[in-house]
């Protein structure tokens, strides 16, 4: 492979697009099977009760197909297939339908089936619940205050669970720092919002025992496994198909109940069972994410080179732990310190459940939780010690000489190290491609423009191992199948791309497969920014071995040795350049079954499972943004936007910046609007997207980039995670330029920023607090 | 999120109409662009027995003048009164209103005796009618009357439209030569409803200014016009003006703005809008 970001190399259009921008993407919803029938989640609407009794005898009279509620079913006891799973976890995962207490608005409690979705939600106004209402917690100090009852037995304090990280000596360190800063930080709890929800269609056949679901997943592996172990079917006869997937965004990357239930109810109906998730489920009951407080201190030396740094972390985690963990717990402390050597660190977290929806990842995946507090305080810092932002920075950045740099903490049992990349020149970069100034304009009009600047580093890969197999047929057209699943990021190209180049074929002579658990004995998903670390470094390695396999087949045909032998466009070549008359698909009819070469292979293949000893790949991003802000009402436009990056090689540089600006929109999302807010006892009130916000077309800007390349180590081909940098620092970038467009001497003021979304209100209240400590002598 | 069943019927007369929901009784509902009604239907949260669509009868669309008044036609489309160049010179304030509503998608389907006859309290239709002191025409199986804004806008959400009545017109004033205008509004993002919005008009011996989205219904800003009307719109009354007007306000509060902030908004916009239209 040979190709760098700043070139046009890679720079193909994706071969999936042509059916998608034509409306022919096949999602959840575009399957039709015979005598398919609908179904609708019976949801709890309070935060926090007993369920006395479920009464369905109306809808069933009334024409329903099948109303399962939690006692009927078999399996209610069987246990999650998890996969990493955090130790410090005291418990508390959900079950399939709620059985004796809800303990969120939005909890399935029970099971609809009818003959279409209008039906089934008409007769599901006839099931009557009845429920005792529990007293409920909508705040994590609620749920922690003295005496609060137990949301679940084993999480005391309604703390679910307590870990902590440090290394060196944080309070000594911070005590004779010649400069402490520190702060309190909230990240909203927000949704990752796919455009598709979730969905499933369901298909039992009882004469084989075969189950097949069409899902809209990120993980079709680890549905498959919860599949087959909860509903007592052999592995080999469940199928997971999640064909073309409307985003993930690490909503979607483990199993949820109401797959389980779905799949149940087309067992025990023996017809297909469709469920779509509409928007105001998708609100309520698919995982939240980020909803973490921060309470982070820095102590630097005189010069400002950091010394220690201590953190408090609340996870408000909702009523349940959901079967991907506390991921995102584990990730900020892991991660808060971003990229800076920091001698002394001490970070204590705890997880504390409350009456709302259960967290998950979320694009970044604690990534921007830390990022935010972080990059925030390091200007507050630079203010006290009276250095410039960059200046602090570029101080205390992992610098390409400190390389390979071991932070001294860990993330899910790895060590975190960062091994490659030039942190202090991509700041550098970053701050000279964008105009960037730590000046604020004031224009006639009174409005005040200033920029802003954050930091982010990201981990890719994270889960090991991904599969491919790739073969060659009898006309010399390849297949590659992969273990991964898309949701939309460019798998199909990136890896039809990599095989190409790899085994010396056009591009249109390939095709790729993905998203099947029938394809491939084994594979993991898209998430974790794995795509290219694990599913092109494994479609990369297949495609080597097939090379070498082909190549040696060619050198019996041809009488010589295969190092002397290439392969140009489907042709074998001599080394010389020199074409031969044998092709690739001559080269499979001879190795399959009745060929000459035979050899108890049924086709000219190869497959690799790609293992890494680092499976953590890191990568850097520095976001800037330049605000206009109105000082009289707390409103702004974000005027500029900049994304400086490093993806090490970049596979198809179109994919990558698609990659990074629909990040950096996201991101801009979260930081301005987005926010899941609840009441005291745990109503939701931002129920719909009248109310729940995210960034549209007006108000984003057109994002800029970057690029910067160096290549890790880490992986074959030399590539980072690229589907988390567009969002992780964007926040604090946008918070650090409106802190400096309504003060950009003193500190104090900034505080309402440190809360997000980024409301105009809150921007407000830093103007008026800033003014008034103008006014203060 | 799919609504409950319901009738659907769609007459192409006024009286058809009329007697269609005097026949189908309280739970029918008639419907124009189905913005805030379809969504409402969609979540349960209005579950009509039937529907009359009023979009296909002549009459209610389009308008007319009478006098020194303009009278439109309840289901006239946003979209089409914003392409309007001849209705622009004539009613300006809603010209410069109407780019504020929504979006090109919802100002296609959404009607203005829609938007009023809903009457969100953030609606720039139903501030700009409160800004005119706009009449609006109702008419049931029974007869028809005609009810100036302030006694059909009753509060959130709520109107003076009784069971089995159709809103069928708004009437305007005609602006008056020279007439200066200003409409400002606040919102979240792009085609948002408003945190707060300001419409203004003044001519030679007039001024007309409310502001929306601070209370159930729009404020037609008596007080502030009697007081800088008094001071002859000099601009030193400004401050002094806004703050009476204000200073009994209970303002809403809600996820996106909390009372205090709206408040402080309202009175920002007033003073930009009576600036524009008196500088």
């Amino acid at each position: 492979m040979s190709s760098d970001a700043s070139s046009d190399s890679g720079r193909v259009l994706r071969k999936e697009d042509a059916r998608l921008l034509r409306g022919r993407g096949k999602y959840v919803d575009n399957i039709h099977l015979d005598r398919m029938v609908h179904g609708v989640f019976i949801r709890s609407q309070k935060a926090h009760a007993r369920i006395i009794g479920i009464d369905a005898s109306a809808a069933l009279d009334a024409g329903a197909f099948l109303v399962l509620t939690g006692n009927d079913l078999p399996f209610a006891d069987k246990p999650w297939v998890t996969r990493y799973w955090h130790e410090a976890i005291r418990n508390g995962l959900p079950g399939f339908l709620a059985r004796d207490r809800v303990r969120y608005v939005g909890e399935p409690v029970a099971f609809l089936v009818a003959s279409d979705r209008y039906v089934a939600e008409d007769l599901a106004e006839l099931v009557q619940i009845d429920f005792e209402p529990l007293p409920a917690f909508g705040t994590t100090k609620a749920a922690m205050a003295l005496g609060a009852p137990r949301l679940h037995d084993g999480w005391i304090d309604n703390v679910a669970a307590v870990f902590g990280q440090a290394y060196g000596d944080a309070e000594g360190a911070m005590a004779h720092a010649a400069h402490r800063v520190a702060r309190q930080f909230s990240f909203a709890r927000q949704t990752p919002l796919a455009m598709e929800g979730r969905g499933i269609v369901a298909q039992f056949d009882s004469d084989r025992n075969d189950l097949t679901v069409w899902m809209s997943t990120q993980a079709h592996y680890n549905v498959r496994q919860n599949l087959a172990s909860i509903l007592d079917i052999p592995e080999y006869h469940v199928r997971v198909i999640a064909d073309d997937v409307g985003g993930g965004f690490g909503a979607k990357s483990r199993c949820y109940p109401e797959e389980i239930v779905v799949s149940h109810a087309a067992r025990l109906l023996q017809r297909p069972v469709k469920w779509i998730e509409d928007r105001f489920e998708n609100l309520q009951a698919t995982t939240h994410s980020r909803a973490i407080d921060v309470a982070l201190e820095l102590g630097c030396d005189a010069e400002g080179s950091l010394v220690a740094l201590k953190a408090d972390i609340v996870t408000d985690v909702g009523g349940y732990i959901h079967n991907s963990g506390i991921m995102t717990s584990e990730i900020v402390p892991a991660h808060i310190s971003n990229g800076y050597k920091i001698p002394n660190f001490k970070v204590d977290v705890r997880c504390v459940g409350t009456n709302k929806t259960p967290i998950a990842t979320y694009r970044g995946a604690g990534q921007p939780e830390a990022a935010f507090p972080m990059e925030c305080l390091m200007e507050v810092l630079a203010k006290e010690v009276g250095l410039d932002a960059i200046a602090l920075r570029q101080r205390n950045l992992v610098a390409p000489a400190d390389l390979p740099y071991r932070t001294g903490v860990k993330l899910a049992g790895l060590p975190v190290d960062l091994e490659s990349g030039d942190f202090p020149k991509l700041l550098q970069l970053a701050v000279s491609s964008s105009r960037y100034t730590e000046s604020v304009d004031i224009l006639p009009s009174g409005l005040r423009e200033a920029w802003g600047l954050a930091c982010g580093i990201e981990a890719g890969g994270l889960v090991n191992f991904e599969s491919a197999l790739v073969r060659i047929d009898m006309t010399g057209n390849v297949l590659v199948l992969s273990g991964m699943t898309t949701q939309g990021q460019g798998q199909p190209t990136t890896y039809a791309q990599v095989c190409a180049e790899t085994l010396g074929v056009s591009l249109d002579r390939v095709q790729v497969r993905l998203g099947d658990t029938q394809l491939m004995p084994f594979g993991r998903g898209a998430f974790a920014s794995r795509g290219a670390i694990f599913g092109a470094n494994a479609v990369y390695l297949a495609t080597l071995a097939l090379r070498e396999k082909t190549l040696q087949k060619a050198g019996i045909l041809l009488q010589c040795e295969p190092s002397e032998l290439t392969i140009v466009n489907g042709v074998v070549a001599r080394e010389d350049g020199a074409e031969t008359a044998l092709d690739l698909g001559q080269i499979a009819r001879m190795v399959m079954p009745g060929g000459a070469l035979f050899e108890g292979e049924g086709a000219l293949e190869a497959q690799h499972v790609y293992k890494s000893d680092q499976p953590l790949t890191y990568g850097f991003s520095v976001h800037v943004a330049k605000v206009r802000l109105d000082p009289k009402t707390g409103f702004f436009s974000i005027q500029d936007y900049l994304v400086a990056h490093d993806v090490g090689r970049s596979l198809n540089p179109m994919i990558v910046e698609g990659q990074v600006v629909g990040g950096a929109v996201d991101g801009i999302g979260g930081a301005l609007f987005s926010e899941l807010m609840y009441d005291e006892h745990g109503q939701l009130l931002t129920g719909s997207l009248a109310d729940y916000l995210v960034a549209t077309a007006p108000e984003v800007p057109r994002i800029r980039l970057a690029h910067m390349e160096t290549r890790p180590q880490t992986n074959p081909l030399g590539v980072r995670g690229v589907g988390e940098a567009g969002v992780i620092p964007a926040a604090p970038a946008i918070a650090n330029a409106l802190a400096r467009a309504i003060d950009s001497r003193r500190i104090g003021h900034e505080i309402p920023l440190f809360t997000l979304p980024l409301k105009p209100e809150r921007v407000y209240n830093a103007i008026v607090a800033a003014s008034r400590s103008e006014r203060a002598p | 999120m799919k609504p409950a069943a319901f009738e659907f019927f769609m007459p192409h007369t006024v009286d058809e109409a009329v007697a269609l929901l005097a026949s189908l009784g309280d739970d029918a509902r008639p419907i124009a662009g189905g913005q805030s009604l379809v969504p409402a239907m969609n979540l349960r949260l209005a579950t009509p027995s039937a529907l009359v669509d009023i979009t296909r009868i002549p009459e209610l669309v389009g308008w007319r003048q009478i006098g020194d008044h303009i009278h439109i036609g309840a289901a006239t489309t946003q979209a089409n009164l914003m392409g309007d160049t001849e209705l622009r010179t004539k009613l300006p304030l809603l010209a410069a209103a109407l780019p504020n509503i929504g979006h090109v998608q919802t100002r296609s389907r959404g009607t203005i005796g829609g938007s009023l006859a809903h009457a969100d309290p953030s609606a720039e239709i139903g501030l700009v009618a409160a800004a005119l002191e706009a009449s609006v025409v109702l008419r049931s199986s029974r007869g028809q009357r005609r009810l100036a804004i302030k006694e059909f806008q009753l509060g959130g959400l709520m109107t003076a439209i009784e069971p089995g009545e159709l809103l069928i017109e708004i009437i305007l004033p005609v602006a008056s030569s020279g007439v200066r205008c200003s409409f400002r509004e606040l919102a979240r993002r792009h085609g948002d409803f408003a945190l707060v919005a300001v419409a203004a008009q003044k001519s030679q011996q007039r001024l007309n200014v409310a502001v929306g989205g601070l209370e159930e219904t729009p404020r037609l800003c008596r007080m502030l016009i009697e007081k800088f009307t008094a001071a002859n719109f000099a601009a030193e009354a400004f401050d002094t003006a806004i703050a009476s007007e204000l200073e009994g306000v209970d303002p809403l509060s809600d996820v996106h703005a909390g009372g205090d902030y709206r408040r402080h908004l309202a009175a920002v916009l007033l003073k930009e809008c009576l600036l524009e239209v008196t500088q």
